[in-house]
C-alpha cells in the first residue's frame, strides 16, 4: 500500500516512532566481508565482538548485484534504488572540468535521487556519515559528513598536507577531523607484524607488500579515528561509516590466503598468509568499539556489498585479462543487533536493495514506491511496515542535497565542454584525455547497462547500449550483451543474427558458444545445444552457469541422471549457487512425484531463494512441491509471492487458479484468472507455458 | 600599479563579452590579447581573447601578471582563476536561445560540430554552470562581481557604461575614473543579430 506525495506532506510529519523502537541507529559498512571467511573466525574465538552481535541479533547473507562493483553497490545500499536510478555508474566517470586529465573518481553530485541522510535531514534528524562511495564532495546535511577522499593526504617536508577542498561538512570541521589522520608512516612494527610476522625481513627485500599493508592500515584507522571521534562528540540520529579496508587487502592480499594457490609462491605464502584473518580481526576491534560508543539503545546494522572469493573459487591471480571484480563473491553479510531488532534470527533472502527501506522504517519513517527492495520486517519487533509514499525524491523541502547546478550528468557536462572548444574559447583537451573521457563513459554505460540486464530490464538494457558510439557498439562485451538480451526477450532471429556474426569474428569465445548452446536449446535443438555447451565444458570445465545450463538441457530431454549429475557439479563448484539447487529442485520434481521426492524439491528449492529471494521460479518450484505434500495453504502462499515477483508469469497464474478451485475458493480462483488475463503476458511466455 | 585588480570580462560564449571588452577598451583598459583571433563575420570588431587563456585550467600564468588589464575568461574556466591577484568579474547574461542560435551560426561557418545534445539540454546545463560559475565567484575572497545583462547595454549602453563607471568607482586601487560617454559609444547596436 502506498500513498501520494505531495507539496502538503511535511517529512517531520511522516515519523512513526514506535514502541521499542532504537534511540539512534548506526550502519557500519564492511567492504567485502564474507560469512565464508568470518564463520571460522567466529567458531576459533577470533572475532569475539561479531560472534556476540550474531547471539543478541540476527544474521544472513545479503545477496549482491551485477555488476558487483563497489560504488555502484554502496549507492544502492543508500538510496534503495538500482543504478538506473541512482546515477552512480562506476569508479570513475568523465570529468565536466577542463585540464584535469578527462577523468576524475566518481562524485556525489552525479547522484540523482536522495540517500538516506538525506532523506533524514529533511525529517529534521541528525547524521554523520564517514568515508561512504560516491560521497566528494560533501553534501550539506544536517549533521557531519566526511568524504571519501577526505583520507587522501601525503606528508611533506613533515607536514600533512590538508584535506581536499569539500571533503568535509561543515567546512569548520576539516581542521579539527585532519588531525585524526594516521599516516602509513605511523604505522609502526607492532601493528604490522600480526599480519606479517616475517615483516623485519621482508624489508631488506627488494621487492615486498609491507609499505602497501601500511597505507591499507593507515586508512583504515584514518576512518575508524574520524568516526569515533564524531560518534563521541557530536549530536546524532543516524551514522554511516564505511570501511574498504576488507575489499582493499583482498585485493593485496587474498590470493596468499590458505590453503595456498597453486600460482603463489611457497615464500610468499608463508609471509602473507595471515593478512585476511588480520584484518577481519582488526575490524572485530574496531566493532567492539563503536558498539561502546554506540550504546545499547542504538540499533546497529552491519553490511558487506558483496563478499570475496577465499577458497576453491578464487580466480587466478596473475591473469592480468580478469577483472578484479571477478573475485567478488554474489553475496554480502548482513548482522544486526539493538532495540528494535529480534533477538537470535536467521535472515534469509534479502538484498542490497533492503538495507535503505529496513532503515527507514526503524528510524520510523515510511520507505517509498519508487524503491524496489522490502522491508525486512521479520527481523524488526514491529513488523508493520509503515505505509509507503510515492517518492521521496518528489517531496519538496531542504534535504542536505548539492544545489541543482553543480548536480550535473558528467557526460553531458563533457559534451557541453566540446561545444565550448568548438567554438574555440577553451583549449582542446589532449588525445589523452578525450581517450580517458571517452572510456570512462564506455564502461559507465556498460555496467549500467549491465546491471539493468541483471535486473530484467532487457529492453532497457538495449536502450543504453545504443547511446554508445558506433565503435563501441562493435565492441565485444556490447556485442555480447546486446545478444544476451534479445535471447531473455526471446527475439530469437536477431539473437542468432547477431551470434552467429559474433561466431564467425570469434569462433571459439567460450561465451558466444554459450550463448549458441542457450539459443539451439531455447528453440528446442538439444543436440546442437550440447555440442556448443560441451565444447565450453572442454575448454573451461569451471565456468560460472556452465554445468547448470546442461542440467537444464539434460531435464528438457528427461535425462534425469545427467541433469542430476550437472547440477551437482555446479554444486561441487559453488555450493551457494540458486541455480544448482533450482535446478536440483527440478529433477526431483521430475523423476517422479513421491513424497521422498517433493521433500528433496522442497529442501533445495527452499535453499535457492534463501540465497536469492528475488527468484520466481524458485518460489514457483517450492509451490509444486506443497502441493504434492499436500500443503495447497502454503502453496497459495508460494504462488502469491510468485506472482508479486513476476507478474507476467503464466504457469503461476493457471497453478494458483486450480489451487483455488480444489479448494472450492470459487471467488478467488476467478480473480486469479482475470488477473492473468490483465496482467498483459507477452505472447512468448504463453507459448512457452 | 601591482595591487590594481584584475578584470575578467566572462559569460557564455556569444553573450556580449567582446562587447563589453570593447567598452572597457574604450575606457583605456588594456586587453590582454595576443591578436591570435582576428575579427570575423561572428565578430567584425575583434574578440579581444588571449589563446594562453584558453589553456587556464592547465597553467594560470597570464593571469598573474595582468593587473589592472582586462581578460577574456569563459565562463567554464572562472573557477581555474589563479589565487593571488584581486578580481574585478563583469559578468555578462544573454537569453540563452539568443545564445543557443548564435553558437549555432558560428559552428555552422566553423564548421564544427558542437555538443551532442540537443538543444534543450544544452540550454539547461549552460544555467546550470552560470550558476555555479556565479556561486563560486561571489564566494572567492578579494573578488568584486557586477551582473549586466546583454540586452540591456544594448537597449541603453548609456546606462551600463554608468553602471561600470560607478563598479570602477568602487573597486580598490583603481587609479582613475572610467569615461562612460567613450564606452557607450563602443556598443554597436547593428551587431545584435540574434533576437
Amino acid at each position: 500500500m502506498s500513498r501520494p506525495a505531495d507539496d502538503t506532506i511535511n517529512a517531520p510529519s511522516l515519523r512513526q516512532p514506535f514502541n521499542g523502537a532504537p534511540k539512534r541507529v548506526l550502519l557500519v559498512g564492511w567492504d567485502a566481508a564474507d560469512w565464508q571467511l568470518i564463520n571460522p573466525l567466529i567458531e576459533n574465538g577470533e572475532m569475539p565482538t561479531l560472534a556476540n552481535m550474531l547471539h543478541s541479533g540476527v544474521w544472513g547473507n545479503l545477496a549482491s548485484m551485477q555488476p558487483m562493483l563497489s560504488p555502484m553497490l554502496w549507492n544502492s545500499i543508500a538510496t534503495g534504488k538500482r543504478p538506473d536510478q541512482h546515477g552512480i555508474h562506476g569508479f570513475t566517470e568523465p570529468s565536466p572540468d577542463p585540464g584535469t586529465g578527462g577523468v576524475r573518481l566518481v562524485s556525489s553530485t552525479s547522484r540523482t535521487c536522495k540517500s538516506i541522510w538525506n532523506i533524514l535531514t529533511q525529517a529534521q534528524l541528525r547524521s554523520l556519515v564517514v568515508g561512504w562511495y560516491a560521497s566528494h564532495p560533501a553534501e550539506p546535511i544536517s549533521g557531519v559528513m566526511v568524504s571519501n577522499l577526505f583520507e587522501q593526504f601525503s606528508i611533506k617536508e613533515g607536514i600533512a598536507t590538508p584535506p581536499p577542498a569539500s571533503s568535509v561538512h561543515p567546512p569548520e570541521f576539516a581542521d579539527l577531523l585532519a588531525e585524526f589522520r594516521i599516516s602509513p608512516q605511523e604505522i609502526d612494527v607492532s601493528a604490522i607484524l600480526p599480519f606479517i610476522p616475517s615483516a623485519a625481513e621482508l624489508i631488506k627485500q627488494p621487492k615486498h607488500r609491507v609499505g602497501a599493508l601500511q597505507r591499507l592500515v593507515s586508512q583504515i584507522a584514518t576512518v575508524h579515528a574520524t568516526a569515533t571521534h564524531l560518534l563521541t562528540t557530536q549530536d546524532w540520529d543516524f551514522s554511516a561509516v564505511y570501511y574498504e579496508g576488507i575489499d582493499r587487502f583482498g585485493h593485496e592480499f587474498m590470493e596468499f590466503h590458505p590453503p595456498k594457490m597453486d600460482q603463489v609462491s611457497q615464500a610468499d605464502f608463508e609471509a602473507y598468509q595471515h593478512c585476511m584473518v588480520g584484518v577481519y580481526k582488526f575490524h572485530d576491534m574496531m566493532l567492539q568499539s563503536l558498539l561502546q560508543i554506540a550504546g545499547d539503545d542504538t540499533a546497529v546494522v552491519l553490511i558487506s556489498d558483496h563478499g570475496y572469493y577465499s577458497d576453491h573459487l578464487r580466480p587466478d591471480p596473475h591473469d592480468e585479462h580478469l577483472s578484479p571484480a571477478a573475485w567478488h563473491r554474489p553475496f554480502g553479510v548482513f548482522a544486526a543487533q539493538g532495540p528494535g531488532i529480534t533477538q537470535g534470527a536467521r535472515l534469509y533472502g534479502a538484498s542490497l536493495l533492503d538495507i535503505a527501506p529496513t532503515l527507514l522504517q526503524l528510524m520510523g519513517l515510511p520507505a517509498s514506491a519508487d524503491m524496489p527492495g522490502r522491508v525486512l520486517s521479520e527481523i524488526l519487533t514491529n513488523p508493520n511496515p509503515i505505509d509507503r509514499i510515492m517518492s521521496w525524491d518528489d517531496l519538496p523541502g531542504e534535504s542536505g542535497m548539492h544545489a541543482a547546478e553543480i548536480r550535473v550528468d558528467p557526460a553531458q557536462a563533457r559534451e557541453s565542454l566540446r561545444q565550448l572548444v568548438d567554438l574555440g574559447y577553451i583549449e582542446a583537451p589532449s588525445d589523452d584525455e578525450e581517450k580517458a573521457a571517452r572510456d570512462a563513459t564506455f564502461w559507465n554505460t556498460l555496467n549500467l547497462a549491465q546491471s539493468l540486464y541483471h535486473a530484467a530490464r532487457l529492453p532497457k538494457c538495449i536502450d543504453a547500449l545504443d547511446t554508445l558510439d558506433e565503435h563501441a557498439q562493435a565492441t565485444l562485451p556490447v556485442r555480447l550483451l546486446k545478444a544476451a538480451c534479445l535471447l531473455g526477450m526471446s527475439e530469437h532471429a536477431a539473437a542468432r543474427t547477431m551470434l552467429e556474426a559474433l561466431a564467425q569474428d570469434a569462433p571459439d569465445h567460450l561465451r558466444v558458444r554459450f550463448m549458441l548452446g542457450t539459443l539451439d536449446q531455447a528453440e528446442g535443438n538439444n543436440d546442437s545445444a550440447l555440442e556448443h555447451l560441451t565444447f565450453v565444458e572442454q575448454a573451461s570445465p569451471r565456468l560460472p552457469g556452465l554445468h547448470n545450463k546442461l542440467g537444464t538441457i539434460h531435464l528438457a530431454a528427461k535425462r534425469h541422471d545427467q541433469a542430476l549429475a550437472a547440477f551437482n557439479t555446479a554444486l561441487s563448484i559453488d555450493a551457494d549457487s540458486p541455480s544448482a539447487h533450482l535446478g536440483l529442485a527440478r529433477v526431483h520434481l521430475a523423476c517422479n512425484e513421491s513424497d521422498q521426492a517433493a521433500d528433496q524439491a522442497l529442501h533445495h528449492a527452499m535453499h535457492a531463494v534463501e540465497l536469492t529471494h528475488h527468484l520466481p521460479a524458485g518460489h514457483f518450484v517450492i509451490a509444486k512441491a506443497l502441493i504434492l505434500l499436500d500443503r495447497p495453504q502454503d502453496a497459495i502462499q508460494a504462488l502469491r509471492v510468485c506472482i508479486a515477483q513476476a507478474p507476467q508469469m503464466p504457469g503461476a497464474y493457471e497453478l494458483l487458479t486450480k489451487l483455488y478451485r480444489n479448494l472450492g475458493m470459487t471467488q478467488e480462483a476467478i480473480d486469479t484468472a482475470l488477473r492473468k488475463a490483465n496482467a498483459q503476458i507477452p505472447k512468448a511466455a504463453n507459448e512457452q507455458n | 600599479m601591482t595591487d590594481q585588480p584584475t578584470i575578467i570580462v566572462s559569460g557564455l560564449p556569444r553573450s556580449g563579452t567582446s562587447m563589453m571588452m570593447q567598452m572597457l577598451a574604450a575606457a583605456s583598459i588594456e586587453p590582454l590579447t595576443d591578436n591570435h583571433r582576428t575579427p570575423d563575420p561572428d565578430n567584425p570588431k575583434g574578440y579581444y581573447e588571449h589563446q594562453a587563456i584558453k589553456a587556464l585550467a592547465r597553467d594560470p600564468s597570464p593571469l598573474l601578471n595582468a593587473s589592472g588589464k582586462a581578460a577574456k575568461v569563459i565562463h567554464r574556466l572562472l573557477a581555474h582563476l589563479p589565487d593571488g591577484p584581486t578580481y574585478a568579474i563583469i559578468f555578462l547574461h544573454r537569453d540563452i536561445d539568443q545564445v543557443l542560435a548564435s553558437q549555432s551560426a558560428m559552428l555552422e561557418r566553423l564548421n564544427r560540430s558542437g555538443a551532442k545534445l540537443d538543444t534543450a539540454r544544452l540550454a539547461v546545463l549552460y544555467q546550470n554552470e552560470i550558476a555555479a560559475a556565479l556561486t563560486n565567484a561571489r564566494a572567492r575572497p578579494n573578488t568584486h562581481l557586477l551582473e549586466l545583462t546583454h540586452a540591456d547595454v544594448l537597449a541603453d549602453p548609456t546606462n551600463a557604461a554608468t553602471q561600470l563607471t560607478e563598479f570602477f568607482a568602487t573597486l580598490p586601487n583603481w587609479p582613475h575614473p572610467l569615461d562612460p560617454a567613450a564606452m557607450a559609444r563602443a556598443v554597436d547596436p547593428k551587431l545584435h543579430r540574434q533576437k
